[in-house]
C-alpha cells in the first residue's frame, strides 16, 4: 500500500502550540459562535415538544436521529473529504444489534445499545482499514460495496425475519426517573440527550489536533504526508467514530419505530443522507442537522402533494452542490453576519 | 455440459448489456475525470422514449433508432453548458460532479415518476420486440434470439469505439486528452467540444442501452438505479478510463452474476461485491488502470 | 387545504388539541379513517386500485356509517416499514383516526400490526398477506380482508397435484413473502402427492436476469413451474419464460401477481393461454360481481381488477365492522377500539365481489372457493379472464395465540 513509510501512530501535532497564538482571536470567536449557536439551538428543541402537536414531537425524533447520522456521516465528507455510500449499513448494523439484544436475548435496552455503539465503532473501524486507503471515485464504491453486503447479509438471516424485520422492539426502560418512554414526549428528551452526548463528542473530536489532522488531509493530503504525518490511520478512526454514530442513530431509530428491517440498510438512505449533509451545508458543523430538519419536514410537507417528492430534492441538491456550497447552513451564517454587521452585537439565530 | 454452454451464453448477453452502459461511464472519466452518476438517468430516458417512440410508430427498430438521440442530446447540454462551466468556476471534477449528477439521478426518477405515473397512469411498460427477434433458434435447446441480437449489438460497439479510438484522429484526440489534457489544448483543439461530444456519445449509448432493455426486461422506475450499480463496478474492476479494463469487466460482472446464480444461489448476492471489495482493497487501481491522475 | 391541515397540526400544541376536539364534536359526529398504502414505490398501481375500491365502497354509503360522517385521511407508506409505522404514528396521533387499513406490502403489514397492537387502535390489512400477521403477530387490534399466503398457494398446490402435475419447479424471489409462497404451495403440492423437485429462489430485486433459473429448471424436466413474481419482476420473468420457447413444455403458472392484469400490456401477448389461481376475477358471473362489476365500471369507466376486489372488501369490511361497533355500542364509538375488530370479524359478508366472505378466529378472511382462470383473446382481439375451474379455499398456518 502507499506511503507507510511510517506505520507508528504519529503523537498529534507538536506544531499545536506555535499555531494557538495567531488563531486564539479566531478560535475564540468560533468558540463564541458555536456555543450562541448551540445554545439558542438547544432551547428550541427543549421547548418545541411542548408547542408542536403528537406527531411532530416523533417528526422531531426522527429528525435527532437523522441530525447523528448525517453528523457522522459529515465527519468523513465535511472534514475529511471522503464521500462514503455506505453508511446506511452501520445504522442497520446498530439497529440490528439493539433489536437482536433487546428483544431475542433479552438484554435491557440501556445494554443493547451500548452494544450498538460498541459494535459499529469495531466494525466501522475495521471497515475503514480496508477502504481509507483509496479515496474519491474508489473510496465511494468501496464503501458502497461493503454496505450492499451488509445489506445482503441481513436479507438473508432467517433468524432475524430476513426481509421481513423484526417488530416489537422495546424502547429503553426508563422507570428509575419515573418516565415511561414509550410516551413520545419521553422518547423524544431521551432522542435529545444522546443526541446532544453525540454533539459534544464529535464537537471534542473535530476541535482536537486529530480533527485538525482530518481537516489537514481533506485540504492537502500530500502535503500531511510531506509533514510526516501517516494520515491512514487517521481516516480510519474518523469512519470508525462517524460508523458508531450511524450504529448509535440506528439504535435509537430502532426504538422510535419499534421495528427493524434491511430496508434501512439500503445504499438509498445512505445516498439520502448525503442529500442531507449537502443541503444542510457541509462545512458547517451544525449544518448537517439542518439539512436533516430540512429533509425530513419539507418531505413531509411534499409527500401531501406529490408523491415524486425526489424531483424537488434532486433539483434543490443539484442547485446548492453548483451554486450554494455552504449549503443551508452557509446561507444563514452570511445572512446573519449581514444582520451583525448593522447591529453591533447581536446572538445568531438557528433557523 | 450444455448447461454451462448456455449459461456462458446468457453471462455474455448480461456482460454485453452492462458494457453498453459501462463504455461511456469509463471514457467519460477517463477523459473528464466525472463519475457521471446520471448515467442511470440516461438508460432511463433512452428507455423511456423509446417506449413513446414505439408507441407512436409501432416499430422497434425506429425506436432503437431515434430514442438514444435524447439522451445523447441531454448529455451534450448538460456538460457544456452545466458541467464545465461549473468546473471552470473552480468545482471539483471528482466530488462535486460526482454529487451534482447523483442529485440529477434523483431528479430524473421524481420526474418520470411524476410524468408516466402520476399522470398518464402508466406503471409498467415494455417495447415489443421486432418479428424475427420476438421468438428463439434452436441451437441445441431453445435459446432466445433477442438475446443473441443483444451480444451482436455489444460487440459490434465494442468494435466501434475500439476502431473509433484506436483508428481515426478523433481518437487520437481523445486518447491524448486522457493522458493530458494540457497537449490537446496546446494542439489548437477546441477541448471542451471534443468533451461534451464524448460525454454525448457516452449518454447515447446508455439510451440505446435503455432501449434494448425496455424489450428484453421491463421500464420501470427502478431501472435506472438497478442497472447503474453494477456498471459502477465494471468501471471499478477494469480500471477508471480503460476501454479494454471495461469491456473484460463487463465480461467478469456478467459472467459472476449469471454463474453464480446457476451454481452457487448462496452466494449470488455477495459475488459481485466480494469481487470489487477485494479489488478494491488489493488493486486499487483496477486491472487496466492507471493510478489517478489527480488527488 | 391539505396544506392548511398539516399546518395547523404543526402549531395545534397538546392543549389546543383538546379545546379543537371538543368544538369539533358539538359540530357532527364524524369518524375519522386512515387509508394507508404504498402510493409510491412497486405497488403503487395496487395502491391505487385499492384507493379506487374504497371511494366506491364509501360513495355506496353516502358517505356515512351509522349516522357519523366518515372522513378518509389518505396517507402513503412508501412500501417501506419505517416510513408505514411514522405515518400510521400520524395517522392515529395528529388525525386521530379511529381505524386504519389498505396496506400492500407485507412487511408494511407487520410493522403496522405492531404499531395497532401497541397504540390500541385497529388497523385492517388490504393484501399484505404474509402468514405472520395474523398468525404469530395476531392481535384483537389486527384484522386482514385478504388471505393468508398458505391459504391461498396451498389450495392451489392440491388442485395441480389432483390434476395429475407430478413435478414442479418453485420459483421466486428469496424474501419472506417469496418463502411463505413456497412453503405454501409445497404444503398443498407435497400433501397431494406431488414433488416439487427444485426450488429456485432468486435474490430479491436484484435479479437482472433469469435465465439461469430457466435453464436450470428445463434441467430438471419437471411438469410445470409455479412462480411468485409481482410488479417488473413478473413481467421479465413471464417474458423470458416464453423467450427460452418453454410455454408448451414447461408452462409457468402461479397465482395473480404473476399475470396481474396491470402486466399484460408490458408482456405484449405472450400471456396468452396462462392459467392461474385467483380469488377474484371479473369474468365471474355471480350476482354480486355482476353488480360490482357495474358499479365501477359506471364510477370508472373500466372494468374492476382482483386488486379492485380486495380493496373493496377491505373498505366494506371496516365501514360496515365500523357500523356494528357504533349500533351495538347504542349508537356511539366505543372507547374499547378492539370492539370495533370484533364487530368486523363478526361479519358475513354475503354479497362480495368474490364470493361470501367471512373472518376466522385469528381475524383473518376466509371465502368459500378459489378460481383457476386462463387468459385468453377476446372477440375484441384484447386479453379476457376466462374461469375454467373452481377450488376449495385453503387453511391458514396455526400460530395465533390471542389472549
Amino acid at each position: 500500500m502507499e506511503n507507510t513509510d511510517d506505520d507508528s501512530w504519529h503523537p498529534l501535532v507538536e506544531g499545536d502550540e506555535s499555531r494557538h497564538d495567531p488563531m486564539d482571536r479566531a478560535a475564540a470567536r468560533d468558540q463564541r459562535r458555536f456555543l450562541t449557536i448551540a445554545l439558542i439551538g438547544l432551547a428550541v428543541l427543549i421547548a418545541l415538544p411542548f408547542v408542536v402537536g403528537d406527531y411532530y414531537v416523533s417528526l422531531f425524533s426522527e429528525i435527532l436521529i437523522f441530525g447523528i447520522l448525517v453528523s457522522g456521516v459529515n465527519l468523513l465528507l465535511g472534514y475529511t473529504g471522503l464521500v462514503s455510500l455506505g453508511h446506511a449499513s452501520f445504522m442497520g448494523l446498530g439497529a440490528y444489534v439493539t433489536a437482536i439484544a433487546a428483544s431475542l436475548l433479552g438484554y435491557p435496552v440501556w445494554l443493547s445499545m451500548l452494544a450498538s455503539i460498541l459494535i459499529s465503532l469495531l466494525i466501522a473501524y475495521g471497515v475503514g482499514l480496508l477502504s481509507v486507503r483509496t479515496k474519491g471515485v474508489q473510496f465511494l464504491l468501496i464503501t458502497l460495496a461493503f454496505g450492499q453486503m451488509f445489506h445482503a447479509i441481513a436479507e438473508k438471516t432467517r433468524f432475524t425475519g430476513g426481509d421481513d424485520g423484526m417488530t416489537n422492539i422495546p424502547r429503553i426502560d426508563l422507570g428509575f426517573i419515573g418516565l415511561d418512554a414509550d410516551q413520545d414526549r419521553v422518547f423524544y428528551f431521551f432522542v435529545l440527550v444522546c443526541f446532544v452526548v453525540a454533539m459534544l463528542i464529535l464537537r471534542r473530536v473535530v476541535e482536537s489536533p486529530f480533527g485538525r489532522v482530518l481537516v489537514g488531509i481533506r485540504e492537502n493530503e500530500k502535503r500531511m504526508l510531506a509533514m510526516g504525518y501517516t494520515t491512514f490511520p487517521y481516516k480510519a478512526l474518523a469512519f470508525g467514530i462517524s460508523g458508531m454514530l450511524a450504529g448509535l442513530a440506528g439504535s435509537l431509530w430502532v426504538q422510535h419505530g419499534f421495528f427493524v428491517n434491511p430496508h434501512i440498510m439500503t445504499w438509498e438512505l445512505s445516498g439520502e443522507a448525503l442529500l442531507m449533509v449537502i443541503i444542510g451545508g457541509s462545512q458547517s458543523f451544525f449544518g448537517p442537522v439542518l439539512g436533516a430538519a430540512f429533509y425530513v419536514l419539507a418531505k413531509d410537507l411534499l409527500s401531501e402533494i406529490t408523491e415524486a417528492y425526489l424531483m424537488f430534492f434532486g433539483l434543490i441538491f443539484v442547485l446548492v452542490v453548483a451554486f450554494f456550497q455552504g449549503g443551508l447552513a452557509g446561507f444563514a451564517s452570511r445572512f446573519a453576519e449581514r444582520f451583525l454587521n448593522r447591529k453591533s452585537d447581536g446572538g445568531e439565530d438557528k433557523p | 455440459m450444455t448447461f454451462f454452454l448456455f449459461n456462458l451464453l446468457n453471462g455474455l448477453q448480461l456482460s454485453m448489456l452492462i458494457f453498453l452502459m459501462a463504455i461511456g461511464l469509463t471514457v467519460i472519466f477517463g477523459l473528464m475525470d466525472i463519475l457521471n452518476l446520471a448515467h442511470g438517468a440516461f438508460y432511463m430516458a433512452g428507455a423511456y422514449f423509446g417506449y413513446v417512440v414505439f408507441q407512436a410508430t409501432g416499430s422497434f427498430w425506429i425506436a432503437l433508432a431515434i430514442a438514444p438521440l435524447l439522451p445523447l442530446v441531454l448529455g451534450f447540454l448538460l456538460q457544456y453548458f452545466v458541467l464545465q462551466p461549473l468546473i471552470d468556476r473552480g468545482r471539483s471534477a471528482h466530488l462535486d460532479m460526482a454529487l451534482l449528477t447523483f442529485g440529477l439521478l434523483f431528479f430524473t426518477i421524481g420526474l418520470i415518476d411524476l410524468v408516466f405515473f402520476e399522470t398518464l397512469g402508466l406503471t409498467f411498460m415494455s417495447i415489443d420486440k421486432p418479428a424475427g427477434l420476438g421468438s428463439y433458434v434452436n441451437i441445441g435447446t431453445f435459446y432466445p434470439s433477442y438475446r443473441l441480437f443483444i451480444i451482436a449489438v455489444g460487440l459490434l460497439v465494442a468494435l466501434i469505439v475500439w476502431l473509433l479510438l484506436e483508428r481515426t484522429v478523433v481518437g487520437a484526440v481523445v486518447r491524448a486528452g486522457v493522458d493530458d489534457r494540457e497537449m490537446v489544448r496546446a494542439m489548437g483543439v477546441n477541448v471542451y467540444v471534443v468533451f461534451a461530444s464524448v460525454f454525448a456519445l457516452g449518454c447515447g449509448l446508455a439510451g440505446l442501452a435503455g432501449v434494448i432493455a425496455g424489450a428484453e426486461l421491463s421500464i420501470n422506475i427502478t431501472m435506472g438505479v438497478q442497472i447503474l450499480i453494477p456498471t459502477l463496478v465494471v468501471v471499478v474492476l477494469g480500471g477508471l478510463g480503460s476501454v479494454k479494463g471495461c469491456f473484460f469487466g463487463s465480461l467478469i460482472v456478467g459472467m459472476t452474476e449469471t454463474l453464480s446464480q446457476a451454481y452457487v444461489p448462496a452466494l449470488a448476492l455477495f459475488a459481485t461485491y466480494l469481487i470489487l471489495a477485494a479489488m478494491l482493497v488489493f488493486r486499487p487501481q483496477g486491472f487496466f488502470g492507471r493510478t489517478p491522475k489527480s488527488v | 387545504m391539505t396544506l392548511v391541515r398539516k399546518i395547523t397540526s404543526l402549531f395545534a400544541g397538546a392543549g389546543m388539541l383538546v379545546a379543537a376536539s371538543g368544538a369539533a364534536l358539538a359540530q357532527e359526529k364524524t369518524v375519522k379513517v386512515g387509508l394507508l398504502s404504498d402510493f409510491s414505490g412497486v405497488f403503487a398501481q395496487l395502491a391505487k386500485d385499492v384507493e379506487d375500491a374504497w371511494m366506491l365502497a364509501l360513495e355506496e354509503r353516502g358517505g356515512m356509517v351509522a349516522g357519523y360522517k366518515v372522513e378518509i385521511v389518505k396517507e402513503d407508506s412508501e412500501n417501506s416499514p419505517q416510513a408505514a409505522v411514522q405515518k400510521a404514528n400520524k395517522l392515529i396521533k395528529s388525525d386521530n383516526v379511529t381505524i386504519f387499513g389498505g396496506s400492500i406490502s407485507s412487511g408494511v403489514g407487520i410493522a403496522l400490526a405492531g404499531v395497532a397492537d401497541k397504540e390500541k387502535t385497529p388497523y385492517v390489512a388490504g393484501f399484505s398477506i404474509a402468514d405472520a400477521l395474523t398468525g404469530k403477530f395476531c392481535s384483537p387490534y389486527v384484522a386482514r380482508t385478504s388471505f393468508s399466503a398458505n391459504a391461498l398457494q396451498a389450495a392451489a398446490g392440491a388442485y395441480w397435484a389432483k390434476k395429475g402435475v407430478k413435478t414442479a419447479v418453485f420459483m421466486g424471489p428469496d424474501y419472506a413473502a417469496g418463502q411463505a409462497m413456497l412453503a405454501g404451495f409445497k404444503n398443498g403440492f407435497e400433501a397431494a402427492g406431488g414433488k416439487v423437485v427444485l426450488e429456485e429462489l432468486t435474490p430479491f430485486k436484484t435479479t437482472k436476469d433469469w435465465g439461469p433459473s430457466l435453464l436450470k429448471a428445463q434441467q430438471t424436466g419437471a411438469d410445470m413451474i409455479y412462480t411468485f413474481y409481482a410488479g417488473s419482476e413478473a413481467v421479465q420473468v413471464v417474458k423470458q419464460h416464453a423467450a427460452f420457447g418453454m410455454q408448451e413444455k414447461m408452462p409457468l403458472r402461479g397465482a395473480m401477481w404473476i399475470y396481474d392484469e396491470a402486466l399484460w400490456d408490458a408482456m405484449g401477448g405472450v400471456e396468452i393461454g396462462a392459467i392461474h389461481v385467483t380469488n377474484y376475477t371479473n369474468a365471474l358471473d355471480t350476482e354480486a360481481s355482476e353488480r360490482f362489476e357495474k358499479a365501477f365500471e359506471a364510477k370508472y369507466g373500466r372494468l374492476p381488477v382482483a386488486s379492485n376486489a380486495m380493496g373493496y372488501t377491505n373498505a366494506v369490511a371496516i365501514f360496515d365492522g365500523l357500523a356494528k361497533a357504533i349500533e351495538d355500542n347504542g349508537g356511539n364509538l366505543p372507547e374499547d377500539k378492539s370492539k370495533i375488530i370484533a364487530a368486523l370479524a363478526s361479519l358475513k359478508l354475503y354479497s362480495d365481489p368474490r364470493g361470501p366472505v367471512h373472518f376466522n378466529s385469528s381475524n383473518n378472511a376466509m371465502q368459500d372457493e378459489l378460481y383457476m382462470v386462463q387468459i385468453v383473446k377476446g372477440d375484441d382481439g384484447k386479453p379476457h379472464h376466462k374461469v375454467i375451474d373452481t377450488l376449495p379455499y385453503g387453511e391458514d398456518l396455526p400460530g395465533c395465540n390471542m389472549q
